[in-house]
């Protein structure tokens, strides 16, 4: 009883290691409404200009926010701080919620150029989302759901497609 | 993204047959459609070296080194042998003083079609992919070394400790290729990484992979300055690879044992084993 307690805690540690489950949540530089924006009829390649091009969907650069920002625009107090990185000339230091483990090659223009995949089939309703996305609530692909989507859609799942 | 597929999808005011004709000419369709025809076509990645270009510049194996992230040993563990070198060179010296020749060999892993190191794998943690690479899952390997025995060339290389790098060079370690831990095999991948890339640029211009993108695409045909390394699919009869692979000059390393090997060698006189 004592040695599967102790498998499942061990276990339980690897994954969290592996996946950054249950790493201390981080606080974003500005509180960032994902919803609030959407409504305002934005598309999620609009910021995340990668998604359909590169690897990376990519955050986007301090420039794009000053396309409507460069002026007061609302009444949240995070929303002057835009300017004030901008003044500076800095660019907004977001935290990274999540990373592909070392060993794993994942490309947003695949999934999205190329097999036309919604964004919310991995990300879920960002429609819904007025709080920035805390590293408990990303919601982590293991590879068990990369191979059952793989094969439904007929897609390799040769190793050296996804892997490094 | 929405808003792109929604005005993509608007239904069309030209008739059927116009809306047939838009979508065959249509980039998107035409690509998936030159897409399926390549799918169709096998490919099978190989590699010609030409012995009489070869000037033994050892910038393969540098490249090799830097691109795939491969730990350096140290001068003791080297000189025990366990230094890893997944493009190595040997030297083999003809002749007698005066008369004395340098044969330079580059020696990559020979991806072999009959692949003596995945037959005596016993947890499957290589295997030869679509593609015909000898690929190594090295999470998988539980480092028993069997495939260090079994290759005739002795292109697998085992971790015998922790991976470590230069400081210099750890600032520099490529992120497309995984870093591999102590106990596990490692080899050769053909730079599968770039093919992978290069796969998907060719994508996004709506093209296939065409064998200019991949005649130098692994690093050691790309560093090679005597262009005595070349990379392609051997199935392609129009390829590079093919042409010279056809060549009188031809031959594989240790054909006796027909492990058929995916990296030709070139020489005007075959090679004396």
């Amino acid at each position: 009883m004592i040695v599967v307690g102790m498998a499942a805690l061990t276990s339980a540690a690897v994954v969290a290691q592996m996946t950054g489950r249950g790493a201390s949540d981080v606080t974003q530089p500005l509180a960032f409404n994902h919803k609030r924006h959407i409504e305002e009829g934005m598309s999620c390649l609009d910021c995340h200009k990668g998604a359909d091009q590169r690897a990376e969907a990519g955050f986007p650069p301090i420039r794009s926010c000053l396309l409507c920002h460069s002026e007061a625009k609302g009444t949240h107090p995070d929303e002057p701080k835009i300017r004030e990185f901008a003044e500076r000339k800095e660019s907004i230091p977001w935290i990274r919620v999540n990373r592909m483990p070392g060993h794993v090659y994942f490309s947003h223009a695949a999934h999205v150029a190329y097999a036309k995949m919604d964004c919310r089939e991995c990300h879920g309703e960002m429609k819904d989302r007025t709080e920035p996305v805390t590293r408990s609530q990303v919601d982590h692909l293991n590879m068990n759901r990369c191979m059952a989507c793989h094969d439904s859609k007929g897609v390799s799942t040769d190793c050296l497609r996804c892997h490094k | 993204m929405t808003e792109r597929s929604a005005n993509f999808e608007k239904p069309s005011r030209r008739g059927v047959l116009g809306a047939i004709l838009g979508a065959l000419s249509s980039p998107i369709v035409l690509s998936r459609r030159l897409f399926a025809a390549a799918a169709r076509r096998k490919i099978k990645w190989g590699m010609v070296i030409d012995l009489d270009k070869c000037t033994g510049c050892r910038g393969c194996a540098a490249a090799c080194r830097a691109e795939n992230n491969i730990a350096t040993a140290g001068p003791e563990r080297a000189e025990e042998g366990r230094g890893i070198y997944w493009m190595d060179l040997l030297t083999v010296e003809e002749g007698e003083y005066p008369n004395l020749r340098s044969q330079f060999i580059p020696t990559p892993c020979n991806h072999c079609e009959n692949a003596p190191c995945v037959k005596v794998c016993p947890v499957g943690a290589t295997y030869i992919n679509e593609e015909g690479i000898v690929a190594q899952i090295w999470a998988r390997c539980i480092g028993c070394r069997y495939c260090t025995t079994a290759c005739p060339y002795t292109r697998r290389y085992f971790n015998w400790q922790a991976p470590s790098w230069p400081e210099e060079d750890r600032q520099r370690l490529n992120p497309d290729v995984a870093t591999r831990p102590k106990g596990v095999v490692e080899k050769c991948t053909f730079c599968h990484h770039r093919i992978r890339a290069a796969r998907e640029s060719a994508r996004a211009e709506g093209r296939l992979l065409s064998d200019a993108d991949v005649r130098k695409l692994p690093a050691c045909a790309q560093s090679c300055p005597a262009e005595a390394i070349v990379f392609g699919d051997l199935n392609d009869p129009e390829s590079e690879v093919s042409r010279l692979a056809a060549s009188p000059r031809a031959f594989r390393l240790q054909e006796e044992l027909g492990t058929h090997p995916k990296v030709v060698y070139l020489r005007e006189a075959k090679w004396r084993e």
